[in-house]
């Protein structure tokens, strides 16, 4: 009965020792392990720019010495060139977003080239916009004027080119 | 009794190893099934937008200027030693200044191509001698005031002068040219 008792206890001990073992490891472990983790995020309500019109400085004659035509963000044209003609327009887009949130917009700062099809260029600079700067819920529109620069005794002909606009949560 | 023992042994450390069995690695959740989706599609997380637009313009040609028809003088006789014919303002109608015109007479004619409603500005020469004592000078247009190209790109307008000789001159086919010049204002 003693061998008995005695057995008992000691199987007892035994685990309980082997309990603290294993419990003292396990915590050097957890104090000690590093992972990594991934933070994600996801922002709602991204601002979304949509075309509507593209920019068209219509027609000019071309003089002996270098004029201009412009054409303001309300579509407004001006200009030195003579015999303006045809349907001038801004470019145009709507802009969306959250409500109330300020945006930058992003215009060329450097003068876009046009060119011809037989290879004769223009540049356009001055760009500017009427977007003021507050998204809302709803698509509002905005335009885009530039500066067309004719040289002198421009080569006549059709003259295209390109240009982006970017706009941006603040 | 030994087997005893190590059955209690073995039940013992079964227990512990199921309380013990936790992960220790600190491994962090997986996100739920929503966050992953929209993680997925980039556009929904976008802060900005970029758009192209095309840009076009047309240069017209100058104005380009094209002879119709030659201006046509006949003699008169004014009898009073001079022979001239005058052409009132281009519009074909024979002036005299005495005696009745010899054979019709006939205004010049050109034509002027160039963007609509432009407005342009004409210059004749003042007077061309043909040969001695035979010249025309007294030119005029019947362009307006104001010449300009009409709403089609084009305008054709007439040049009259005044043929002057002098009574000695003698009865031949005289020809001639003279410079019509337009230009943008």
């Amino acid at each position: 009965m003693l061998f008995r008792k005695f057995s008992l206890i000691a199987l007892v001990a035994m685990a309980i020792g082997g309990f603290s073992t294993l419990t003292a490891s396990d915590a050097n472990a957890q104090a000690t392990d590093t992972t990594s983790a991934n933070i994600n995020a996801v922002i709602n309500n991204p601002i979304e720019l949509l075309w509507v019109q593209d920019m068209d400085f219509g027609e000019a004659a071309p003089s002996t010495g270098a004029t201009t035509v412009t054409i303001a963000a309300d579509g407004t044209v001006g200009g030195d060139a003579i015999g303006k003609a045809g349907s001038p327009q801004e470019a145009r887009f709507s802009v969306s977003g959250l409500a109330g949130q300020t945006y930058a917009i992003d215009l060329p700062t450097v003068p876009e080239t046009l060119t011809s099809g037989a290879g004769d260029t223009m540049t356009v600079s001055g760009f500017v916009s009427d977007a003021d700067g507050v998204a809302t819920a709803l698509a509002k529109e905005f335009g885009v004027g530039a500066t067309l620069n004719i040289g002198a005794e421009q080569a006549a002909g059709s003259y295209s080119g390109s240009f982006n606009v970017t706009v941006s949560y603040n | 009794m030994m087997y005893r023992s190590s059955g209690a042994l073995a039940l013992t450390a079964t227990l512990f190893a199921v309380v013990l069995s936790a992960p220790a690695d600190g491994r962090a959740e997986t996100p739920d099934a929503l966050t992953r989706a929209a993680l997925a599609d980039p556009i929904s997380t976008s802060k900005s937008g970029t758009m192209q637009f095309k840009v076009s313009a047309t240069i017209r040609d100058s104005l380009m200027v094209e002879y119709v028809s030659p201006m046509v003088l006949e003699t008169v006789d004014s009898g009073n030693g001079k022979f001239a014919l005058s052409l009132v303002s281009g519009d074909n109608t024979g002036g005299r200044t005495n005696s009745a015109r010899h054979g019709p007479a006939r205004a010049a004619s050109m034509e002027v191509q160039g963007m609509p409603n432009q407005t342009f500005a004409i210059s004749i020469d003042q007077s061309t001698e043909f040969r001695s004592g035979l010249y025309v000078a007294t030119f005029s247009h019947n362009a307006g005031q104001t010449p300009h190209i009409g709403p089609d790109g084009d305008i054709e307008f007439n040049i009259g002068a005044a043929l002057k000789l002098a009574r000695t001159a003698a009865n031949y086919s005289y020809s001639g040219a003279l410079d019509v010049i337009v230009s943008h204002n």
